[in-house]
């Protein structure tokens, strides 16, 4: 052990605090982003359902979902269970003391517990096959392989991408007897969701007010405090913790809420598109990547970075709705002048939106056909616009037909919520 | 969600009588011991916690990192606390987290820089939980510290807000209000400066009530601040009547 082992792990030295304070101070990172700046996440996913790894720079972590049929808990008899648990022992070279050590898998834990079972992300009644007597107990382990910072923000992503890609046998309930079927016999089955959360985490100090986003190892061991925020696609708040030495105030907090809100959104989409390619590689080629390849950095792996620039005018339409659609109408005019013209003998007639749409149209096009007979005809079709939600108007955006699946627990989650 | 209860009935009051911005009675004296340096008993309706602070004193040579201040804390919670006995007081993961944010809000409040190589131990022992323990336990650790004599940068205070169905915010939420699957915000705060020194938060609320909910607990913390600072004064003047500081003030 050494005399002072705590100089061992970056970021825990004096000459180095004081330098990261000023970096930060002058709104410069070592790594060369900006102070609003992620690290690229990629994610990779392993032969088996629910098998993930995402790493974030050197940040490296692996999630394993496994299942097993168990009694159900008194007090909830009609609910399957889910188990999380964190896993930091491969990084423990970093952890001389057992204080830091006990610290960093409580604060780990405690957030992933928040976020994921607290939040009631998962459909745990859908997870019941005899009440009282036998339920799925879904488990999560999580597995930090590297640790450079923001163990959070990887750790949930992991958690989320392992549950959403894990399938589960189907199972038949007959005369006291359980039967599971193999994947020959019937599709295994998805987990049901009722909402997707994830983490942001930001790092604050005390020599500048705006707040560093996913900190590096040495960032956030230099830090006066750490905010971590999780939030669902639908902007609701699931986690919050916000702590250290150098107190912080209600506008840098919710600075960083209107940011981690926007950015977990994109997350998601995120991991749901890496899911649906992941679903296509699958089809094609038996060869899927196995422990070794998963955590070679050589195998092509999904990247956040790459993955979402093509997604880029979404993004815009998430954040000015307004503009967008705007833009979309605009790019479309010469087709829409080709249909009017066709259309033009029946135009005075009242029409359903459906009826003169070609058949085999995709969804974008009918929205933003609909957008345009809006604007012809405003007073008629006032209402259509009205009830279109702006979140409606995303998701149309995807053309996946996986998506479908998705979109469905959707919108199961918006019925609870009116309820 | 469908399992969740309504918090407010309609006449706008609260499972226990009280309306949503009303906090739970508070009662608190300092001084109750007299073999620690400082320690108090604070009340919050149910909630009875009992804290005490050793120190500063020296801090054990391998604990030091060069010249800090080191804050050590204790939660425990009394087996017979709770309505179901609990196996043991402290150890477990939910006492080791609360051990911890207490660690972080306090580092936050002590002037550290007066203290070199030293250190602090707070104990804190929640005897009857009925809600909102951890931000009793550190309403009571401050006054602890304050009887100790220990430099503060202000009152640290805390307390919990939630959220009703209605969407109405809630102040000092009672254990049934937190068991019945509401949000629950918990906000350690200075609140003077308007800082946050340590918050979280549990459940699930859109964004747009994160503010309102967050001004009620702060709203909350300047409440409670106002109580412990007459307690205090109520105190000095009490300690003080054997030398005629009464008078005086």
């Amino acid at each position: 052990m050494f005399m002072n082992a705590n100089l061992f792990e970056p970021g825990k030295s004096k000459p180095e605090r004081v330098f990261v304070q000023s970096a930060a101070k002058q709104n410069t990172r070592f790594d060369g982003r900006k102070t609003s700046e992620f690290r690229d996440v990629k994610l990779n996913f392993g032969a088996d359902w629910g098998t993930v790894t995402v790493s974030m720079g050197d940040t490296m972590v692996l999630a394993q979902v496994s299942y097993d049929i168990g009694t159900p808990t008194s007090a909830r008899p009609n609910e399957g269970t889910l188990h999380l648990n964190v896993d930091i022992k491969g990084v423990s070279y970093l952890d001389e003391a057992q204080a830091t050590y006990d610290q960093r898998s409580l604060t780990l834990n405690s957030l992933l517990e928040r976020t994921f079972r607290s939040s009631r992300c998962l459909d745990l009644e859908s997870l019941c096959i005899a009440v009282e007597q036998h339920v799925w107990c879904v488990r999560v382990d999580i597995n930090v392989l590297n640790h450079d910072g923001n163990l959070y923000d990887a750790s949930t992503i992991a958690t989320l991408a392992a549950l959403m890609h894990f399938r589960r046998p189907d199972v038949s309930y007959i005369d006291d007897q359980i039967r599971t079927y193999s994947e020959r016999e019937r599709e295994l089955m998805p987990l049901l969701f009722l909402h997707y959360p994830v983490s942001v985490t930001y790092c604050v100090y005390k020599s500048t007010p705006q707040p560093l986003v996913d900190p590096t190892l040495l960032e956030e061991n230099a830090a006066d405090s750490i905010i971590v925020l999780s939030f669902n696609s639908y902007q609701e708040l699931c986690t919050l913790n916000a702590g250290g030495t150098a107190p912080t105030n209600v506008r840098t907090i919710m600075q960083c809420a209107h940011s981690a809100a926007r950015r977990s959104k994109a997350l998601v989409q995120f991991v749901r598109k890496a899911l649906e390619l992941d679903m296509e590689k699958r089809q094609q080629s038996k060869h899927v990547a196995g422990l070794i390849d998963l955590l070679d950095g050589s195998l092509s792996k999904f990247s956040f970075k790459r993955l979402m620039e093509q997604e880029q005018p979404m993004e815009v339409d998430a954040v000015q709705p307004s503009q967008a659609s705007r833009a979309e109408s605009e790019q479309k005019p010469e087709k829409m002048t080709i249909e009017e013209q066709s259309q033009a003998g029946q135009k005075p007639a009242v029409k359903d939106d459906s009826s003169w749409l070609p058949e085999g149209n995709d969804v974008t096009q009918e929205q933003q056909n609909t957008e345009q007979i809006v604007k012809e005809n405003a007073a008629k079709n006032t209402k259509a616009t009205k009830s279109k939600p702006n979140r409606g108007k995303n998701k149309a955006g995807k053309k996946q037909a996986a998506a479908k699946k998705q979109n469905q627990s959707d919108s199961e989650e918006e019925a609870t919520h009116i309820i | 969600m469908s399992g969740r209860l309504e918090l407010l009935s309609e006449q706008g009051l609260r499972l226990d009588g009280r309306r949503p911005h009303e906090l739970r009675h508070i009662k608190c004296k300092l001084g109750v011991f007299e073999q620690p340096d400082g320690s108090a008993y604070m009340e919050q309706g149910n909630t009875k916690v009992l804290a005490a602070v050793y120190g500063p004193h020296q801090a054990k040579a391998k604990k030091t990192e060069g010249n800090e201040l080191i804050i050590n804390c204790q939660y425990s919670q009394a087996t017979f606390s709770t309505s179901e006995r609990k196996n043991r007081p402290r150890g477990d993961r939910k006492s080791q987290e609360f051990k911890m944010y207490l660690q972080q809000a306090l580092s936050a409040a002590i002037k550290s820089e007066l203290y070199p190589r030293s250190q602090i131990d707070i104990y804190v022992e929640v005897l009857q939980a009925d809600g909102a323990n951890y931000a009793v336990s550190l309403n009571a650790a401050t006054l602890a510290l304050i009887d100790a004599g220990i430099c503060l940068n202000e009152f640290v205070v805390a307390c919990t807000a939630s959220l009703s169905k209605s969407n109405i915010p809630l102040t000092d939420i009672s254990h049934v209000e937190e068991v019945s699957g509401g949000p629950k915000l918990t906000i350690a705060a200075l609140p003077s400066a308007e800082k946050i020194a340590f918050m979280e938060m549990s459940e699930r609320f859109h964004i747009d009530q994160l503010e309102t909910v967050i001004e009620t607990a702060m709203a909350g913390c300047r409440e409670i601040r106002d109580i412990l600072e007459a307690a205090v004064k109520e105190h000095l003047i009490h300690i003080g009547s054997a030398a005629d500081w009464a008078r005086v003030c």
